[in-house]
């Protein structure tokens, strides 16, 4: 069986790179081989065990869980759905089914027969106050073959004091190894040197364009309605594809399934409410969450301009149905709509948000064979406006919209092979501006064309188990067409400095295939267990991204534009090499883990001095391609249990461009190279109503472009500038702190109290450090004077000069 | 369009985004040549100046370039020779109007042995047709009138302008106050010709604020503040004395706790457009703030120096603050001149542009009044 399966990937892995060319015969090999696989099993004498794991207290099904067959001492985990599948020879056996933080279930199943045994813990009333770290199996990291990836569930983002009081998703995983981000404000991460547009993040499977609100300082993920959260930063599966980086994979709950259940807080910025229960008991739930932010309203006395009618706030609203139709289906319905708004006298502004959309099928072939059928909608999309009338006014829209339908299978063959695979389709358009102008009256229509391409990709992949050794080898094949439409512009070479010269403008006709990109991404990740407490794990993976995020300031922000690859702009490919040592201690109660990573990026974009990056049809003239490579050194030691509990993290990391064009053609640093980044994260249970956490860290200054000399021109001050990010800024360090008190059950009238209740304090940034953003040059700042010469001065921008403190009540009915 | 609406944006996070001056290193090369070459379609002195780079944190004037020749060679191959007349300037007197629309002009300027060249074609102008101060408020504005100009574009695509204001008699010359704009952004597709569009029309109106941050008028009619004893108790909102024909608004901590870097706190008297007079016999006196002016000059310039003039813009007009994360890197500014030895590096611009002009004061006739009365 196990040379069946080698022999298969083989061969497809070898046909694939003769014929990449020809996607529709790589998508019938990979249907000729599920059906190889379902005939291969079929000869086998073996019994499947399968089923969910569940939470016994709200009915969500737990990704993750163990369950592990006691007499063969090997098992399985459940997946994304909760679903696992064991495949052994028939007997009596002892099955456990773990879950950190819930209390194991033991169970006797005399497997004689295929059987379905699906199975709800129960929280353990001991560890409930403890703060889980980790929702896997206590072993998970040296056990699994998985690396470079972090989990975090949504009790251990609660524990880590956020800004004003806040639970955050993204800020949480910044305190993760290989994880930063350029400063306060800035939105999105970074990962291990790759930028912000290079993360796929995936909010119940449909990409999100733009993670954040209020610039950076908020994510759009409501914690109310996560459940889990993932980070792939390297050895990445085949499943993942379409950016080079790193995968965020955010899956929401499904929603109480055996009572209403609700839950909320009211913060210093925000407040949030959800709402949860069944629709037909055990069968059909729902969640709905939502938040609002109200600083403008609570600041309308003491600002003139908000009592003149701005507005500034952001909400969002996460809503997920699912029901189970029988053994053998569910279907999940989720939804996100969020939108920030920034308007300075009601009409007039910026808003900006994100939609997504996902319809899924849970299907089972069979015991072994899980399939989930996922069509989803994603659109982001942001909108300026001015002018108070229709005589005069200014209106830019811009959007990026997907459409994309998703297979997937995973057939678990037995306990030591699982074999994934799948195909995606993805249909894009892209409105870079639908704008219009009017004056007096005069109407004209500024818009450029929208542009559309189809990606669409293939993966398989197989997990093997050979005694200690782990395998994991995988291949996505994936195509890009770029389709027509609008005008085909091609351009002359890259003249250092300028623009490139615009050669042709064509005519393109609707759907024709202007340019077509074929790439082969395999992908291999290898573990080694030494001993129990020990492994070492390698991996490789090349990526191909076919969607550009176009930025070129200090910080990435909302209005950073999604572009195509084109017959200009080539997709760009990643390669990463990763290597680790994993070990723990003291029975699980340390990880410890050591990771070195070697990127090595193809076109890779930059742009021209002074690139126009918005309203130019020219756009693809003004972008430079280069190479990009990362390398470093992620240590990360945790402590996973006691009253005290925790981790530090150090990153030790270079990112490094090389683009024909800029600064003599050398290396040069990106805006998010930061050498060290040092992370600690500690959490103290006090006694039952108190519990501290604290983080510190201490990161190295982030590069900025410098001047090498001044000169005048017509009466003002231009630097004169020779290389990119030749600057550093200081050392950012920072300690956040928070202390939460959880209400006793008992009220102090004696009688029960209903629900759970807390209070969070924190304090952000508690000694006052003014950490640099930037630096920047200027030209004095008052009116030059004639007869005087004018001075030109370096300012340093800090975001936060002081403590911010922030509070927050939380309930949960 | 897009970075000004961020400004406002952050204007109203009010984050307590906080900047300070600091002492930084930056590396420093040889001085290199300057071209500063903007000719305008005029009789009279035509100056180029010639400067070299000099170290970013030197805050002394530009070093001039000396001992240059200069010269400008229009189509049909007549030459223009600019005279050093001192400190990096070379001047040409032109007795008649300088300049023919639609012709090609070289520069070239030789200097320490090398070749200096460049070429620019004179622009088509376009007319100011009114220049209005418009009243929005029925109450009293706390910030003046507003400047609007009206002009059109003429048909066809490739017309580039560059706004130069004086406000009275003195030229803005703030980085934020590089008026430019081009018919690409707002004209339809075939081109045709359509009055400038609102936000460029409105363009000549620059905020200032005095050192406790209240508003200075844009532009107003005549005002006159009473002098009690040596103090005028409500200038524009602030305090203020006047001493040795100045006035000089007292720091109210209670309204700004720290001094506004750019806020004014001096203003000169008698000069434009305050002066002290002395009105009564008891010897109290007047502060009067005449009518303000606004004298306007619409410069049609090519299309490389608008893209250069924006870029100009982009370098020098740094956002602060919170802004400072929507802030391009710093990056050399575009140049048309070209050194005959490729290694040798130069920086500068050569343009002429072709210019009209309307002045106005604020008066009765000139304010617009855009509500129901």
């Amino acid at each position: 069986m196990k040379l069946q399966n080698f022999f298969v990937v083989a061969s497809f892995f070898t046909k694939i790179n003769l014929n990449s060319n020809q996607t529709l015969k790589n998508l019938f090999l990979t249907f000729l081989l599920i059906g190889g696989i379902s005939f291969a099993a079929k000869s086998q004498e073996k019994i499947t065990l399968s089923g969910y794991v569940k939470d016994a207290e709200n009915g969500e099904t737990l990704i993750g869980a163990t369950v592990v067959v006691n007499e063969l001492n090997s098992g399985n985990i459940t997946n994304v759905y909760g679903f696992y599948s064991i495949t052994i020879p028939p007997g009596l056996y002892e099955v456990d089914f773990r879950y950190v933080g819930y209390e194991t279930i033991t169970k006797q199943i005399d497997l004689s027969e295929h059987q379905r045994v699906d199975v709800e813990l129960s929280a353990g009333s001991q560890q409930l106050q403890e703060v889980v770290v980790s929702a896997r199996a206590q072993d998970a990291n040296v056990s699994e073959v998985e690396m470079s990836t972090q989990e975090m569930d949504i009790k251990t983002i609660e524990k880590i004091p956020a800004f004003l009081g806040e639970v955050d998703v993204i800020k949480s995983i910044q305190l993760l190894p290989g994880v930063s981000s350029v400063g306060e404000g800035a939105s999105g991460f970074n990962v291990r040197g790759g930028s912000v547009g290079q993360n796929l993040i995936l909010l119940d499977e449909a990409p999100v364009y733009n993670s954040s609100h209020l610039l950076g300082f908020f994510s759009v993920f409501n914690p109310d309605a996560v459940k889990d959260v993932k980070l792939y930063k390297g050895g990445i599966p085949a499943k993942y594809g379409g950016r080079i980086s790193s995968v965020l994979d955010v899956r929401m709950k499904e929603g109480n399934n055996k009572r209403y259940a609700v839950s909320g807080g009211i913060g210093t910025i925000f407040s949030r409410l959800a709402v949860e229960g069944p629709l037909i008991k055990d069968k059909a739930s729902f969640i709905v969450a939502g938040r609002r932010s109200y600083a403008d309203v609570l600041f309308k006395p003491f600002n003139e301009e908000l009592r003149n009618g701005a507005q500034l706030y952001f909400y969002d609203l996460t809503a997920k149905a699912n029901y189970t139709i029988n053994d053998k289906n569910r279907v999940f319905l989720s939804g996100y709509l969020g939108r920030d708004v920034f308007l300075f006298d009601g009409v007039q502004g910026f808003t900006w948000g994100n939609k997504t959309g996902t319809l899924r099928w849970n299907h089972l072939f069979n015991d072994q064979l899980f399939s989930n059928l996922t069509l989803l909608v994603s659109d982001y999309d942001y909108s300026l406006k001015f002018g108070e009338d229709e005589e005069d006014l200014f209106e830019w829209n811009s959007n990026i919209i997907s459409y994309q339908f998703k297979p997937e299978f995973s057939y678990f063959i037995n306990t030591n092979s699982e074999l994934t695979f799948g195909a995606d389709a993805i249909l894009y358009r892209f409105v870079p501006a639908e704008a219009r102008g009017v004056s007096v009256g005069e109407e004209i229509n500024i818009s450029l064309e929208d542009q559309r391409a189809l990606e669409s990709s293939a993966y398989i992949g197989l997990e093997q188990k050979i005694g200690n050794l782990t395998i994991q080898p995988g291949i996505r094949v994936s195509n890009f067409n770029y389709l027509g439409g609008p005008n085909v512009y091609t351009y002359g070479d890259t003249i250092p400095g300028r623009k490139k010269p615009v050669e042709s403008i064509q005519d393109s006709d609707r759907g024709e295939i202007i340019e077509s990109y074929y790439n082969a991404e395999p992908r291999l990740a290898l573990k080694y267990q030494l001993d129990p407490v020990s492994s070492v794990k390698a991996s490789y993976n090349r990526m191909a991204q076919y969607l550009h995020l176009i930025s070129n300031t200090t910080a990435s922000n909302p209005l950073d534009l999604w572009t195509p690859t084109t017959n200009n702009i080539k997709p760009q490919i990643g390669h990463q090499i990763a290597l680790g040592y994993f070990r723990n201690f003291q029975n699980n109660a340390y990880e410890a883990s050591i990771e070195i990573y070697g990127k090595h990026n193809e076109n890779q974009l930059d742009y021209i001095d002074g690139a126009q990056l918005f309203f130019n049809e020219e756009l693809e003239g003004e972008l430079l391609s280069g190479t990009g490579r990362a390398y470093g050194l992620e240590l990360y030691v945790k402590k996973n249990n006691g009253k005290l509990n925790g981790w530090i993290s150090y990153t030790l990391g270079r990112s490094e461009l090389n683009v024909e064009g800029i600064g003599n053609d050398d290396w040069y640093p990106t805006r998010f190279d930061q050498l060290h980044n040092l992370t600690f994260a500690a959490f103290y249970e006090f006694n039952p109503s108190w519990t501290l956490s604290s983080n510190f860290s201490a990161i190295s200054g982030t590069p900025f472009t410098s001047p090498n000399g001044r000169y005048e021109i017509q009466g003002y001050v231009a630097p004169a500038v020779d290389t990119r990010n030749a600057g550093r800024v200081p050392v950012s360090h920072r300690l956040d702190l928070s202390a939460t008190w959880t209400f006793s059950d008992v009220k102090p009238n004696g009688k029960p109290r209903r629900g759970e209740h807390s209070m969070v304090f924190t304090l952000y940034n508690t000694y006052f450090r003014k950490n640099p953003f930037t630096i920047y040059f200027r030209q004095q700042q008052s009116r030059p004077e004639e007869g005087e010469p004018i001075r030109t001065e370096a300012v340093q921008v800090s975001i936060f000069a002081f403590v911010i403190p922030g509070i927050s009540y939380n309930f949960k009915f | 369009m897009k970075r000004n609406s961020i400004l406002l944006l952050i204007t109203i996070l009010g984050f307590v985004a906080c900047e300070s001056i600091v002492d930084v290193k930056v590396n420093e090369t040889d001085p290199y040549l300057v071209v500063d070459a903007w000719l305008t379609r005029a009789t009279g002195d035509q100056t180029i100046r010639l400067t070299t780079t000099q170290p970013y944190f030197d805050n002394s004037f530009a070093p001039a370039a000396n001992d240059a020749t200069v010269t400008i060679t229009d189509g049909s191959g007549t030459s223009y020779a600019f005279v050093e007349q001192g400190e990096g300037n070379y001047v040409y007197n032109s007795p008649d109007t300088f300049g023919t629309v639609g012709e090609t002009y070289h520069l070239e300027v030789l200097w320490e042995g090398n070749t200096y060249t460049s070429s620019t074609i004179l622009p088509r102008k376009v007319t100011i047709d009114s220049l209005v101060f418009n009243d929005d408020e029925p109450d009293e504005s706390d910030f003046g009138y507003y400047a609007e100009f009206f002009a059109r574009d003429p048909d066809g695509i490739g017309d580039a302008f560059w706004l130069k204001a004086w406000k009275n008699g003195k030229y803005l010359n703030q980085p934020s106050e590089i008026y430019t704009f081009d018919d690409v952004s707002f004209s339809n597709e075939d081109g045709g010709g359509i009055p400038f569009i609102f936000p460029i029309r409105i363009l000549p109106n620059s905020f200032e604020q005095d050192i406790n941050g209240n508003n200075l008028p844009l532009y107003g009619l005549e005002e006159r503040f009473t002098v009690i004893g040596d103090q005028i108790v409500d200038f524009y909102g602030s305090k203020a004395i006047v001493e040795d024909n100045q006035l000089r608004i007292i720091h109210d901590e209670r309204q700004r706790p720290q001094p506004l870097d750019d806020g004014i706190e001096i203003i000169p008297l008698d000069s434009a457009p305050y002066y002290l007079e002395n009105t009564n016999t008891n010897g109290q006196s007047t502060v009067v703030k005449k009518p303000d002016s606004l004298y306007l000059e619409l410069h049609a310039i090519s299309p490389d120096a608008f893209f250069f003039l924006a870029r100009l813009q982009q370098e020098t007009d740094r956002p602060s603050g919170f802004g400072a994360l929507f802030a391009t890197p710093p990056s050399d500014l575009p140049t048309n001149i070209k050194c005959d030895e490729p290694d040798v590096p130069v920086v500068g611009f050569f343009n002429i542009t072709n210019k009209t002009s309307l002045g106005r004061k604020v008066s009765e006739e000139s304010i617009r009044i855009n509500y129901d009365l």
